[in-house]
C-alpha cells in the first residue's frame, strides 16, 4: 500500500551549500525528519550515487555549482536560493530543480519541498520513460506503413485488414509490432510466411468485420 | 526587588470556541498565580491579557502589538491551527516566542515556537490503535471543516487500511454547523464499528446529542456496540453534551482531571479556589498551566526573558506536571507527554481506560510512525531502528 503520510526516515541528502546558518538549520532540520546529511562545500567533482536528494546553493556563480553532466535527472534536485537575480535563476533552472527553498531558511517550508520535489520527480521520470517509448514508436512507423503496403498489394487487401494480419502474424511471434514489421521488410521471403499463416487461418472468416477493427483497438 | 515581566495570554474568550479559550486563560491565570507567589523567583509575571474573538487579523494585530510597541518576549496561546499559522511570522520577525499550549495535528517545528500541547503520535495514533483493538477496524469520520479534521482522518485512513480496515465514510461540517441529521441517517445505514469525531464546539454537541436520539430509538447504536471517540473532548465540554449523552464517549487526551497524583489533586483544588467549586478544567487548561511554569522557570535560570536564551533553557528541561513528568524535546520544542484514553461519566469527568507507561517523545512529524505496526512506539530513541545505511559507502570523489 502506498502510504499517504511522506516518510523520509532514513533517505539521504547531499547539501551542497557553505557551513553557515542556513544550512545549519536545513541540517537540523532534516535530522528532525529522520533525514541522515552530508554537507560539502566546495562542491566535489563528482557525485555519490548514494543520495536520494540534494540540496545545492543556487546563488553561487558564474553558472550553476552543479555540472549538468553530474545531473541526470535520477533524483530530486531542491535549490537553495536568495537571489531573484535573472541570472540566478537562469543558472538555477539550468539544472532543472524539481523544488526551491528560499533565503534565509525556515523550518517550515523544508518538508514541504521534500514532498515536492520527490512527486515532480517521480513524475518527470514517469513522462521521460514514456516519452522513450513514444519516440521509438514514431520512428519505428514508416517500418510499419512499409510493411502493411507490402502484405496489401502481396493479399490485395484493405489497409485495416493489412494491419491486422501484420498484426497478428507479429502477435503470434510474441514480439512488438514495429519490430516484426522492420523484420518483414528487411527480409521479406522469410518471414511473410508467418503472415501467410494468419491469412490462411483467417481465410474462412469475412476480413473486414467489425470483429478484427475491435481487436487492434486493444493494442 | 521582584521585576515585572510583561508576557501576553492570547486567548478567544469569546467567540466560537470559546468555552476551551476560557479554560485555557483560567490555566494561565492559575501558573501566574503560582509563580508570583514562588519566593525563589526575582520576578513576576505581569499578563497582558488580549482576546482576539476567533478572528484571525485581531490575532496578528494583537501580536505586532504586544511585540512591537510593548517590546513582550513571550506570548501564551491561540487555540486553532489557523490562528498559530497567522501570527507565527510576527514571532519569527520580532524574535519572540509564542507558547502555544493545545493539541494539533503536527507537521510544524519553528525555532520561535514551544509546543505544550498533545502531538499527533499522542493523540491519534494511541486512539486508532485503542479503537481497532477493542470495537473493530471499521470507521465512521465526521468531522468540523478544517485541518484538525483532515489530518487527523487521513492518519486514522492509514492506519485502518494498513490493517485490512476502511473508513466507510468521511463527513465535514462547517465550523459553527449543526445540521446533523443526514448524518444519522447515513450512520445507521453503514452501521460503522465507532465513530471518529474531529467536530469542534456546537457542531460537536449538536451530533453527540442526534447520536443520543438514534440511541434512545436503537440500543445496536449504543456507546459499547458503536462508541463515539474523539481526541480534542475535554472536561468543559460535557457540560455542554449533558450527562446522558457523555456516557461512553472515549476521548485521546494526556489530561484528565480524574488522574491521581499529588500534582494533579492540589492543580484541582488551586483550580476550584480560584475559579469555583463548578469549575473544571482541560487537557488545554493544563497545557497553558504547564507553558507558563516553565517559560518561569527557564527566566529563573537564565536571569533575562530574551527570547533567544529563554528558548536555549527551556529545551530540555523538565517539570512535575498534573499529568506527571513533563519534558521538552531538545529536537523539536514539543513536549514529551503521556497519552491516555478516557471514557465519559455523566459526572463532567473521564474512567481512564488506558494510560502510557511513561512520557512518549513527541514526534510531529510521524517520522517514527509505522501503519502497519501502529503498537509499535518507536518514538523512544532506545527503541528506534538503525537508519538505513549502504554497506559499501562509496567516497565522494574529489
Amino acid at each position: 500500500m502506498e502510504s499517504y503520510i511522506p516518510n523520509f526516515r532514513g533517505h539521504r541528502a547531499l547539501i551542497l551549500h557553505p557551513n553557515d546558518a542556513d544550512s545549519e538549520l536545513l541540517v537540523r532540520q532534516l535530522t528532525r525528519l529522520g533525514v541522515e546529511t552530508e554537507v560539502i562545500w566546495p562542491p566535489p567533482e563528482a557525485i555519490s550515487k548514494i543520495y536520494e536528494v540534494i540540496f545545492f546553493c543556487a546563488d553561487r556563480g558564474p553558472t550553476s555549482i552543479l555540472d549538468q553532466s553530474l545531473i541526470d535527472g535520477d533524483i530530486p534536485l531542491i535549490a537553495i536560493s536568495g537571489t531573484e537575480a535573472p541570472g540566478r535563476l537562469e543558472a538555477m533552472l539550468s539544472v532543472n530543480p524539481s523544488a526551491m527553498i528560499n533565503k534565509p531558511l525556515r523550518n517550515a517550508g523544508i518538508f514541504k519541498a521534500l514532498v515536492f520535489s520527490y512527486h515532480i520527480n517521480k513524475y518527470q521520470k514517469g513522462i521521460n520513460k514514456n516519452l522513450v517509448v513514444l519516440e521509438e514508436k514514431i520512428r519505428l512507423r514508416s517500418f510499419v506503413f512499409k510493411a502493411i503496403l507490402s502484405i496489401m498489394k502481396r493479399y490485395n487487401l484493405n489497409d485495416d485488414d493489412a494491419y491486422f494480419a501484420l498484426r497478428s502474424a507479429s502477435m503470434s511471434k510474441n514480439i512488438r509490432i514495429e519490430a516484426f514489421a522492420l523484420t518483414l521488410i528487411s527480409d521479406p521471403n522469410q518471414n511473410m510466411k508467418l503472415v501467410d499463416a494468419e491469412i490462411s487461418n483467417n481465410s474462412n472468416r469475412n476480413l473486414t468485420t467489425p470483429q478484427f477493427s475491435e481487436n487492434y483497438c486493444k493494442g | 526587588m521582584s521585576r515585572g515581566i510583561s508576557i501576553g495570554l492570547l486567548f478567544s474568550t469569546t467567540g466560537p470556541y470559546s468555552v476551551l479559550s476560557r479554560a485555557m486563560q483560567n490555566g494561565a491565570f492559575l501558573a501566574v498565580d503560582e509563580v508570583n507567589r514562588n519566593a525563589t523567583y526575582d520576578f513576576h509575571f505581569e499578563p497582558e491579557i488580549v482576546d482576539p474573538a476567533a478572528t484571525l487579523e485581531n490575532y496578528r494585530l494583537a501580536c505586532e502589538e504586544m511585540l512591537r510597541n510593548k517590546n513582550i518576549q513571550h506570548v501564551i496561546g491561540c487555540y486553532t491551527s489557523s490562528s498559530r499559522k497567522e501570527v507565527i511570522p510576527c514571532f519569527e520577525k520580532h524574535d519572540a516566542m509564542l507558547w502555544y499550549p493545545s493539541h494539533y495535528e503536527g507537521f510544524e517545528s519553528s525555532n520561535n515556537v514551544i509546543y505544550t500541547g498533545a502531538a499527533p503520535n499522542h493523540h491519534i495514533v494511541p486512539l486508532a490503535r485503542f479503537m481497532m483493538k477493542n470495537y473493530g477496524n471499521r470507521a465512521y469520520c465526521v468531522g468540523s471543516n478544517y485541518i484538525w479534521a483532515w489530518e487527523n482522518n487521513r492518519v486514522l485512513r492509514e492506519i485502518l487500511e494498513a490493517n485490512g480496515g476502511e473508513i466507510v465514510s468521511e463527513k465535514y461540517l462547517a465550523v459553527g454547523s449543526g445540521d446533523v441529521e443526514y448524518l444519522i441517517e447515513d450512520i445507521r445505514k453503514n452501521k460503522p464499528d465507532f465513530i471518529y469525531c474531529a467536530l469542534i464546539g456546537e457542531s460537536k454537541y449538536a451530533f453527540i446529542d442526534a447520536v443520543q436520539k438514534l440511541r434512545e430509538k436503537d440500543p445496536a447504536f449504543g456507546p459499547d456496540q458503536m462508541p463515539i471517540s474523539d481526541c480534542s473532548l475535554s472536561e468543559p465540554e460535557l457540560f455542554c453534551i449533558g450527562p446522558e449523552a457523555s456516557r461512553g464517549l472515549i476521548s485521546s487526551s494526556v489530561y484528565f482531571q480524574s488522574i491521581h497524583s499529588e500534582q494533579n489533586n492540589r492543580f484541582i483544588a488551586d483550580y476550584k479556589a480560584h475559579f469555583g467549586q463548578r469549575a473544571v478544567a482541560s487537557a488545554d487548561s493544563e497545557a497553558v498551566y504547564i507553558a507558563v511554569l516553565i517559560l518561569a522557570k527557564a527566566i529563573h535560570k537564565v536571569g533575562t526573558d530574551s527570547a533567544y536564551d529563554v528558548r536555549e533553557a527551556t529545551l530540555g528541561s523538565s517539570i512535575a506536571a498534573p499529568q506527571g513528568q513533563v519534558v521538552v524535546d531538545e529536537d523539536n520544542a514539543h513536549c514529551y507527554l503521556t497519552p491516555r484514553l478516557g471514557r465519559g461519566r455523566d459526572d463532567q469527568n473521564f474512567d481512564i481506560l488506558f494510560e502510557s507507561e511513561k512520557p512518549v517523545k513527541p514526534d510531529p512529524y510521524l517520522v517514527w510512525f509505522d501503519s502497519r505496526h501502529p503498537d509499535a512506539d518507536r518514538s523512544d530513541e532506545n527503541s528506534r531502528p538503525a537508519l538505513r545505511r549502504p554497506e559499501n559507502r562509496l567516497r565522494v570523489v574529489k
